[in-house]
């Protein structure tokens, strides 16, 4: 199911509006969809964002949230998580965090995305290299990388507050 | 017709004295001696459980079928056939003892290796090491038996038995401990998270997947 994925291209870089590197990588699937891949990749620490969606949808505010009715979805998920490793092999420091955008009613607990990358995370990546961190309440996902945090274990805590203090609405302090 | 010598140099002749290398033509397919007793067990493959596995499955299942042999000689309510039978297992009893005292000996040897994991072959190990904690609990409930509540010809099995669980038992913790310290959380996360330990992320896996990182 997660087996195959499409192959990508690196569209563009840009800077973000927390002086990270916005890579933006996009494919096409078999029915002709564009897919955009975006890594927020920041210098502090090397932390990489993950987020991706459909071309068709780069105008929405709900783009992220936009489920794909056809069956392509694996394939897009298994490209976009390629990107991630492809990325990790460039340098295998990195820590990855991604959070399932809201479903069409705007849950945000443990919802359908979320529970698609957890399954995908726990088939393709093991516990050796990162650490599996999830809040499931707001269906948010960090692989933090052991070899980066291993000989300091505050670094992990300084990521947190890095991905807190850029993404508030979504990483923010855990409210209650 | 010239005769063509090798070329070496005493420091070096006598740099794989000291050192104890074995010459060439001995050697085996993974460059070390096949006449060594680590070699023998198979520890050239120290990352692969496999060897180890293969041993405990055996001990496993002498030590369960010479359980059944026991229940069915005391079973046996008539002395006269219970006494044929228990002279006829004499000599197998003389020879599943010594198997299982070989067995014991191997255990042993495999229990000072250092079995490491690395992402080549964690898999492989999870696998392997799922396999031995389903050994384990088949020979769990034999510790709590106590010698003398058995007949006197079931306690030298007994004795070699209980070592080889004992030994088994000591080597899966050690194997967990060594899986469980990937489990220990960052210092000071942020409230609301929570660590997916390592054997729920085994559990929770389709085994047809591989890993990509």
């Amino acid at each position: 199911m997660f087996d195959s994925f499409y192959p990508y291209l690196l569209k563009s870089k840009r800077k973000g509006e927390h002086d990270e590197t916005v890579h933006l990588f996009s494919f096409t699937t078999k029915k002709q969809r564009q897919i955009i891949v975006e890594m927020y990749e920041h210098s502090a620490h090397p932390v990489v964002i993950i987020k991706f969606f459909d071309k068709a949808h780069r105008l929405s505010k709900k783009r992220f949230s936009l489920m794909s009715s056809s069956e392509e979805a694996p394939k897009i998920i298994r490209t976009a998580i390629q990107v991630m490793v492809d990325f990790y092999k460039l340098n295998p420091y990195r820590t990855f965090a991604f959070a399932g955008a809201p479903d069409a009613d705007g849950n945000l607990n443990n919802n359908k995305r979320f529970r698609v990358y957890k399954g995908v995370m726990n088939r393709l990546f093991s516990d050796l290299e990162f650490e599996h961190l999830q809040m499931q309440e707001r269906s948010l996902y960090v692989l933090l990388n052991r070899n980066y945090c291993h000989e300091k274990p505050e670094l992990a805590t300084e990521i947190f507050n890095l991905i807190a203090t850029c993404y508030p609405d979504e990483w923010g302090p855990y409210p209650y | 017709m010239k005769k063509i010598t090798p070329n070496i140099t005493p420091l070096a002749h006598n740099q794989a004295a000291w050192v104890g290398t074995t010459p060439h033509s001995k050697l085996n397919d993974f460059g070390q001696n096949p006449k060594s007793l680590t070699n023998a067990l198979g520890f050239h493959h120290s990352n692969d459980l496999q060897g180890f596995v293969s041993v405990i499955h055996t001990t496993t299942l002498f030590i369960l079928a010479g359980k059944q042999i026991r229940t069915l000689i005391s079973g046996l309510s008539n002395i006269l056939l219970s006494t044929l039978l228990l002279i006829v297992c004499i000599p197998l009893g003389i020879l599943i003892y010594l198997f299982l005292n070989y067995q014991v000996w191997k255990l042993k040897r495999y229990a000072l290796a250092d079995f490491q994991f690395d992402l080549s072959n964690y898999k492989k190990y999870r696998q392997q090491f799922d396999k031995i904690s389903a050994e384990v609990d088949k020979l769990r409930p034999l510790t709590n038996v106590k010698l003398n509540q058995i007949e006197w010809y079931a306690r030298p099995f007994l004795k070699l038995a209980i070592k080889a669980i004992n030994i088994v038992i000591g080597h899966h913790t050690l194997l967990a401990l060594k899986m469980k310290k990937l489990d220990t959380p960052p210092s000071d996360l942020p409230r609301g998270w929570r660590v997916v330990s390592g054997e729920e992320l085994w559990q929770g896996r389709p085994s047809k997947y591989e890993y990509v990182i």
